[in-house]
């Protein structure tokens, strides 16, 4: 697992998500998701990195049939069905659209996988200790009330009931377990309640228990985050990499501003990868052995 | 040095006419042992609740209670957090995070120690508590024993001078029980920490304590050693319901000497001088097995297999089972074995995959799941009763009259959830009658409940019995197991083992037994229950 | 009553209600590139920011808060139980019975952490701080309607339905500035026709089930309040 601090991930996965969600151009595309599909394979093995491909090109296939639905522009008319006119601008935008998705998506999945409950309720934790409190209360009730419905509708059928029921008195019954789990539930709030506070929950002066330092590697990570996300920003700000696609597709001019722009973003995106990579090459030894 | 001092200790709930705590007196030296026993509504869990002073109990409270010689009204907030830990009865509610580790460390970031103390501290304990393995896991993963360990140990990483324990073990198997007994008894003699217990079945409690506080509507009767509580015990209209051990139980009903023999050998050789002079053979008067040929098989399995998923484990695995009219059937064994998974199986609310099981078509099943409590819906009792009935289609009149056959008339008024425990279950078992059922089966109905509750159970599962009807009960509590059962079988590897007559299993198995059988099985047999002895001994004389 | 309190209350929500939303147009008219789906989701995530705030700084007891990760954990659970039928979960009732029962702060806070806690469980995505508004808006307002006033069922009714069809056109503005990346009120009712059927399923089920779980809920919850003498003032 990743070793570094909720915090930095959290930032370093905004900043990549914020600035792959206002990106046109297709280089920069191309990077975020080549990035991203290595770092879910790194994290989750190649069959799952396979099926998550799979679902990306059925999108982005999806998106670049529906576009030019709707959007008549571009200067390079491919063909007609009927009144229809279909451009390669239009097709290529859908394309454009559908691998920005894609990327966003899986970057979201990366997020599943880097930041667990544990590490999303430090976060609350931290900054917000009661929010972080009901996080984490919550995720403590959480199975416990499933095991408890289900031995709820387990009764329920041991009785017999569902065998004779329609679909709405199926909806009935459901609703008669869920009404037997919120009285069972709220029941038990006292005793927990009690359990907090016999246990200093409502002393004056009370801290939170974090597990995860903050140490160098961690604010090498979040300066360096901090400083190519700047960089990014101010450079979308002055627009030299705008990228676009009606009414034609514009020429990218290779200054130094791009340049500059392409490799921060390209090293941006594979830091956390690099930073990885001692793990990664491990994990290889490991398989070989 | 006492640690605790309690002068005219009162206390009288809301809305309530009688007092919980009534004028107790009482004094608790520092490192002892104590165990705080009586049915339930003696207010031995109010007097215990009151003595951390930080629970919500809405209500009067006269007289005083000390804590080191401090009033506990005074002493600070985080010395009564640090130094007195409570356990709760629910093991689920007194269980606070998600995590193990977030557990451990809730009381210590509480009192706001730096993370560098917290961590040495809660590493230490999971050390002494061998429990260092859990540290990362959902507590929601963990079995009910293994969750009060890591309930102690949270209360552990505190350094409390003393821990109060609300029935601790009620809702643990034997095996678990033993070892939250074990582990109990090394921190009191290990690190000198006071313990009081409240229990109304005291069993493996009972050899290590040092006091025994006897406590019967609200009042304390008296503190005595454990040696010489059977003695104290004498001519006194509530020693049955104390929930004493098998062989203080027997003890006490034979007026023994003034101390109680310990050790296996001296209580063996007890025992076999009292029943030296008797001249029965005792296994004539054991009516448990007869009538053989008028019953029918009601219910049966043949070669069951049952798993939940397609790539799991076997959970029922090629079982057998029988089961004939009037006749009660315990099946026991530990928790997880797959106990309630057969049961489901015979009531038809799971389906075997392969297997059969056969049920005779005119008789009627009903269940009754394992801590019924959290079944409830309504409002109140009368509600509760009337609304299953509704959802049953069963007339609205025979709910009322259920309610007067289980004497549950007085509280038909009042929430499901603040009732005792006795009423409880008669609510559960009026709701189970509901439907009129032939065959009777009860997933661990005796969890939680004190002796008098018991007895009312036994009284009815014997009637039922006699009524033609069948019963099976699931359960780990062996002693009732041996005094209700006709047949016992062990559920182990996903099948029913050992299946046969009570007296024969009781008698051949050493370790899954009564300690009655244990004690007397070398010189006389069919005596493997406390009362067939004191019975037995009586008859005689 | 005016006190220091209530300007402080006062002072978050307009932060919340106005202010961002205003910077937001600022940013819109000044920015090269109108990104709408970015812009939305700043939008979302910034509203959330002086809410959970709000509530943070708000003087809430132990009881309290255990009270509100219950229904949390209930209302979030009440998606998996009814989890074969879909878009028909009682979840938004939930929400917008514990607003009503607990006041706006513990509906909003319900509303956000249910979003929240479903996200750990089912996965996060873009629409997560969609979902923590919309949820925590819809607490919010039941609790500032109804909390502590004489409850009549058809308000609570009317209320419903009105936040189901919100519901739907909120998650919608966010479909269309997805796909699309851009805003335009033909595409816009184009995806609503599309949707029509989903919003007539959410405001259904949530007039169904607050009609039906309302008095029961209600019932369990006012006992509870006044066993624990909790949530009394808002």
């Amino acid at each position: 697992m990743i070793k570094q601090n909720p915090i930095t991930i959290l930032c370093y996965l905004f900043f990549v998500i914020f600035i792959t969600m206002f990106s046109t151009n297709p280089i920069m595309l191309g990077i975020s998701f080549m990035s991203a599909i290595l770092l879910y394979c790194s994290l989750q093995g190649l069959k799952k990195t396979a099926i998550k491909l799979g679902y990306s090109i059925v999108f982005v296939v999806i998106v670049m049939a529906i576009n030019p639905l709707f959007s008549k522009q571009g200067m390079n008319v491919l063909f007609y069905i009927g009144e229809l006119v279909v451009t390669l601008e239009a097709i290529s935008y859908g394309i454009a659209i559908g691998v920005m998705f894609s990327s966003v998506m899986i970057w979201f999945s990366i997020i599943n996988v880097l930041l667990d409950s544990d590490k999303i309720s430090y976060i609350f934790s931290k900054y917000t200790p009661k929010i972080g409190t009901i996080l984490s209360v919550s995720l403590g009730l959480f199975p416990k009330y499933i095991a408890q419905y289900k031995k709820i509708d387990n009764n329920l059928k041991g009785l017999g009931l569902y065998e004779k029921v329609n679909f709405l008195g199926k909806i009935r019954l459901k609703l008669h377990a869920m009404s037997t789990l919120i009285t069972w539930s709220i029941e038990g709030t006292l005793t927990l309640s009690d359990s907090m506070s016999a246990r200093g929950y409502d002393l004056k002066g009370k801290r939170v228990f974090l597990r995860y330092k903050f140490n160098l590697s961690d604010i090498v990570m979040l300066l360096l985050t901090l400083a190519c996300g700047i960089t990014l920003l101010v450079f979308m700000g002055i627009g030299s990499i705008n990228y676009y696609y009606y009414p034609t597709f514009n020429k990218i001019v290779w200054d130094s501003n791009v340049w500059i722009y392409f490799v921060t973003f390209a090293f941006m995106n594979v830091m956390l990868l690099i930073n990885e990579w001692g793990r990664i090459k491990w994990q290889f030894t490991i398989s070989r052995i | 040095m006492a640690i605790y001092n309690i002068k005219n200790l009162s206390f009288k709930y809301k809305n309530q006419t009688n007092f919980a705590v009534c004028d107790v007196n009482l004094e608790l030296d520092e490192g002892g042992f104590y165990i705080i026993c009586g049915a339930s509504g003696s207010g031995k869990s109010t007097l215990l609740k009151l003595m951390k002073n930080q629970f919500s109990l809405i209500g009067d409270m006269t007289g005083e209670i000390y804590y080191n010689n401090q009033k506990i009204d005074d002493v600070d907030e985080r010395v009564l957090v640090s130094d007195i830990g409570f356990l709760h009865q629910d093991i689920e509610n007194g269980l606070v995070c998600d995590k193990v580790w977030k557990e451990l460390s809730f009381g210590l970031s509480n009192l706001g120690f730096s993370d560098e103390y917290i961590g040495a501290r809660v590493a230490e304990v999971s050390e002494y508590f061998g429990i260092s393995k859990w540290y990362n896991r959902k507590i929601s993963e963990l079995s009910g024993g293994s969750k009060q360990i890591v309930s102690l140990a949270a209360l552990m990483t505190m350094n409390p001078k003393v821990l109060l324990l609300d029935e601790p073990t009620s809702m643990l198997d034997p095996i678990a029980k033993k070892n939250f007994v074990s582990m109990t008894s090394r921190i009191n003699k290990e690190l000198g920490v006071t313990i009081v217990v409240v229990e109304h079945n005291m069993e493996n409690f009972y050899d290590i304590s040092n006091k025994i506080i006897v406590m019967d509507k609200g009042a304390m009767q008296f503190q005595e050693t454990p040696l010489n509580l059977p003695k104290s015990l004498q001519n006194k209209s509530y020693a049955k319901y104390v929930g004493l051990t098998e062989f203080a139980q027997i003890y006490t009903a034979l007026c023994g000497g003034d101390s109680m023999p310990v050790g296996v050998v001296e209580k063996r050789n007890w025992l076999k001088s009292v029943l030296k002079d008797c001249t029965k053979n005792p296994s004539k008067i054991n009516t448990n097995l007869q009538n053989d040929e008028k019953k029918e098989i009601v219910l049966s399995a043949k070669n069951l297999y049952f798993r939940y998923d397609k790539k799991g484990a076997d959970i029922v695995c090629n079982a057998n089972f029988e089961l004939n009219s009037g006749e009660i059937v315990c099946i026991l064994g530990g928790n997880g074995g797959g106990k309630t998974t057969f049961i489901n199986l015979l009531n038809g609310t799971l389906k075997a995959y392969s297997g059969k099981v056969i049920k005779d078509k005119t008789k009627a099943i009903a269940t009754l799941p394992q801590n019924a409590k959290c079944l409830f819906v309504e409002n109140t009792v009368k509600s509760e009763m009337f609304v299953t009935a509704k959802l049953l289609g069963i007339d609205k009149q025979i709910a009322e009259q259920l309610i007067k056959d289980f004497e549950l008339t007085e509280i038909e008024n009042s929430h499901p959830y603040d009732i005792s425990g006795g009423e409880v279950e008669r609510l559960a078992l009026a709701k189970l009658f509901l439907t009129n059922p032939d065959i009777i089966i009860l997933d661990e109905p005796t969890q939680g409940m004190d002796i008098k509750a018991k007895e009312y159970l036994k009284e009815l599962l014997l009637q039922q019995k006699a009524l033609g009807k069948s019963v099976i009960v699931v359960t780990h509590d062996l002693r009732f197991a041996a005094d209700i059962a006709d047949k016992v079988g062990l559920f182990f590897d996903g099948k029913v083992m050992a299946f046969k007559a009570a007296q024969e299993f009781f008698e051949t198995n050493s370790l899954y037994t009564t300690e009655s059988s244990l004690l007397t099985r070398d010189f006389v047999s069919g005596l493997y229950t406390a009362d067939k002895i004191i019975d037995y001994i009586k008859i005689d004389k | 009553m005016v006190n220091k309190k209530n300007i402080k209350n006062l002072i978050f929500y307009i932060i919340a209600f106005a202010v961002i939303p205003i910077l937001i147009a600022v940013g819109i008219l000044f920015l090269p590139q109108k990104n709408y789906a970015i812009i939305s989701l700043v939008i979302a995530i910034l509203c959330n920011i002086p809410l959970l705030i709000n509530f943070e700084k708000s003087k809430t007891n132990t009881r309290e808060l255990v009270l509100i990760a219950v229904m949390v954990t209930l209302a979030t659970i009440s998606r998996l139980i009814f989890a074969p039928i879909p878009s028909f979960k009682p979840i938004t009732a939930m929400v917008i019975i514990t607003g009503v029962a607990f006041g706006a702060k513990a509906g909003y806070i319900t509303g956000a952490m249910s979003a929240v806690l479903s996200d750990v469980f089912f996965g996060a995505g873009p629409w997560t701080p969609f979902q923590m508004l919309v949820w925590g808006l819809i607490g919010f307002f039941a609790g500032l309607l109804f909390f502590n006033k004489k409850l009549k069922m058809w308000q609570l009714l009317i209320y419903s339905v009105i936040s189901g069809i919100v519901f739907s056109l909120i998650m919608d503005i966010w479909t269309v500035f997805a796909v699309d990346n851009s805003f335009t009120f033909l595409r816009y009712s184009q995806v609503l026709l599309a949707s029509l059927p989903f919003m007539a399923i959410y405001a259904v089920s949530n007039f169904v089930f607050v009609l039906i779980l309302t008095k029961p809920f209600m019932k369990k919850l006012v006992r509870i309040k006044d066993k624990f003498g909790v949530f009394s003032k808002n």
